[in-house]
């Protein structure tokens, strides 16, 4: 048994899943950015869902495969899913700036899906750092925006306990890294995935212990190497938008302090009146609660809930099943056609 | 007297997430030290500048043996972006405009089963509005054409170039 066992483990971690199954259509493509189309087994709701990662991992943790996916999940409880999925920037893309994401991506694939879903009453959900860009998205331009969900989205930056001399420095200016950044151009994924790390635990092995410890789980041996495929799968991040993230968003945290600005236009979060779901993980190292929270206090909105689950960062997606109360507030809050 | 059961396995996964998480808050520990900020800080202004000097002898000898640099694709790649954000950009347009078609359309089968100055006004001010937006479509695709222009003469000059 222990044989068999240790040659699972073997196995696993030699293993290539094939990721994001779901089946989907591709409706507009910019640069290497797509609008991707989910249809629901059998739509039931007047709203779709407009699906927002971050910009610094591959959105496919969203459909790791079947029955451990949140856009299967939502296709079968009768909801159309749009994902605008940015695609792997390169050097050229080196200027792309957070303005440009919101304004010439995540608008212009918005306008795309309300074309393609013949609807404009969408539920956006943001996750990560998708979250953030969608809480800015949503205050810019509300209008057809009748959900918002942020899953584990940071928006107030201004405390970092494991490393708050860093912040300390970053914001009396002492730690210098724009020009570095510009001739960098792009910050490579490798770079990426070692200060994501860097955050949250510089040594990691306790993963593959508990693999050794369940490798005779096929269920679980599946899960695992499709989890760990994606956590090592980073994507590069423009310099821009990685400077705008260091500087206006940690450095000054503009999006508590305020004076956060788009193409010149200042966002004002109390233009967002839609119906907010917010939900943060205890367990969660890269953004903690205490950084998502605070949106609760910045927006309009009159139907607002705040919820925390156990489990980490990226565990509630990897599911067959929408997270509870997720399904249930996203069920009470669509129109049933 | 009751077997207790040792799982091996569980208790190495469980020890495992312990030390990892110690040895995790000693090195955050360690790098969260202004020793180590200081450093950072002091070595990124030579490593920005390292970084220069090797990207401007790549360029220089890139010239020399007639190979392309990254710059050069990126400024390439750059043109084809520029003029698919254009014709995005069109194509929005035109998506308004058959939009408005079926405005139009509307309101001529309104007026012609109940013929009326409002119905006949709103379709006036359709109408106008419709060509105004035709006329801008137009000269964006004028302006679309000679920006197709320069571009090809500015990717023939990196041709030239490289």
């Amino acid at each position: 048994m222990a044989k068999k066992n240790l040659a699972n483990f073997i196995h696993t971690l030699s293993y290539d899943p094939v990721v994001g199954q779901s089946e989907r259509y591709a409706i507009w493509k910019k640069n290497k950015a797509t609008l991707w189309y989910y249809p629901a087994k059998r739509r039931k709701y007047k709203e779709s869902i407009y699906l927002i990662y971050s910009i610094v991992n591959k959105p496919y943790i969203l459909d790791l495969g079947p029955s451990m996916s949140l856009i299967e999940a939502f296709n079968t409880a009768g909801y159309d899913v749009y994902l605008i999925d940015f695609g792997i920037p390169a050097y050229e893309d080196r200027h792309l700036t957070i303005d440009d994401y919101i304004t010439k991506y995540i608008q212009q694939g918005f306008k795309r899906a309300i074309r393609h879903a013949g609807t404009d009453s969408f539920t956006v959900i943001g996750f990560c750092l998708g979250g953030t860009l969608a809480t800015i998205f949503a205050a810019l331009d509300n209008r057809h925006i009748k959900n918002l969900i942020l899953a584990v989205s940071p928006i107030d930056f201004s405390a970092f306990p494991d490393y708050n001399n860093w912040l300390m420095a970053l914001r009396e200016n002492e730690l210098q890294i724009d020009e570095l950044i510009d001739k960098m151009g792009i910050i490579p994924p490798e770079s990426v995935k070692y200060g994501t790390r860097l955050l949250v635990a510089p040594l990691s092995f306790s993963h593959y212990l508990a693999l050794l410890n369940r490798s005779g789980e096929k269920n679980y041996t599946e899960k695992w190497a499709r989890m760990n495929k994606w956590t090592l799968d980073h994507i590069p991040v423009a310099g821009e938008t990685f400077k705008q993230i260091m500087n206006d968003f940690v450095r000054d945290n503009k999006m508590v302090e305020g004076g956060l600005t788009i193409n010149g236009e200042e966002i004002d979060f109390s233009n967002i009146q839609s119906n907010l779901l917010v939900f943060s993980t205890k367990n969660d190292p890269l953004v903690p609660s205490s950084l998502c929270e605070p949106i609760m206090d910045l927006v309009s909105s009159k139907d607002k809930s705040f919820v925390l689950f156990e489990g980490g960062h990226a565990g509630l997606v990897a599911k067959s099943h929408m997270p509870e109360p997720m399904e249930s507030w996203l069920r009470a809050h669509s129109t049933s056609i | 007297m009751a077997h207790v059961t040792i799982d091996f396995y569980e208790l190495l996964k469980k020890g495992g997430t312990l030390l990892q998480y110690r040895l995790n808050n000693r090195i955050k520990n360690s790098l969260n030290q202004m020793s180590v900020i200081d450093l950072t800080s002091s070595k990124a202004n030579p490593l920005t500048n390292k970084i220069d000097q090797i990207q401007n002898y790549t360029e220089q000898l890139s010239n020399y043996i007639n190979l392309p640099t990254k710059t050069d694709l990126a400024n390439a790649t750059q043109l084809i972006l520029q003029s698919e954000e254009k014709i995005d950009n069109l194509d929005d347009q035109l998506f308004e405009l058959t939009n408005m078609m079926k405005d139009v359309k509307q309101l001529i089968e309104q007026l012609g089963s109940n013929p009326s100055d409002d119905y006949s006004n709103q379709l006036t001010n359709k109408i106008t509005e419709q060509e105004q937006r035709i006329s801008t479509l137009q000269n964006e695709l004028v302006q679309t054409r000679q920006q197709l222009d320069s571009q090809k003469e500015e990717f023939n000059f990196t041709n030239q170039a490289i």
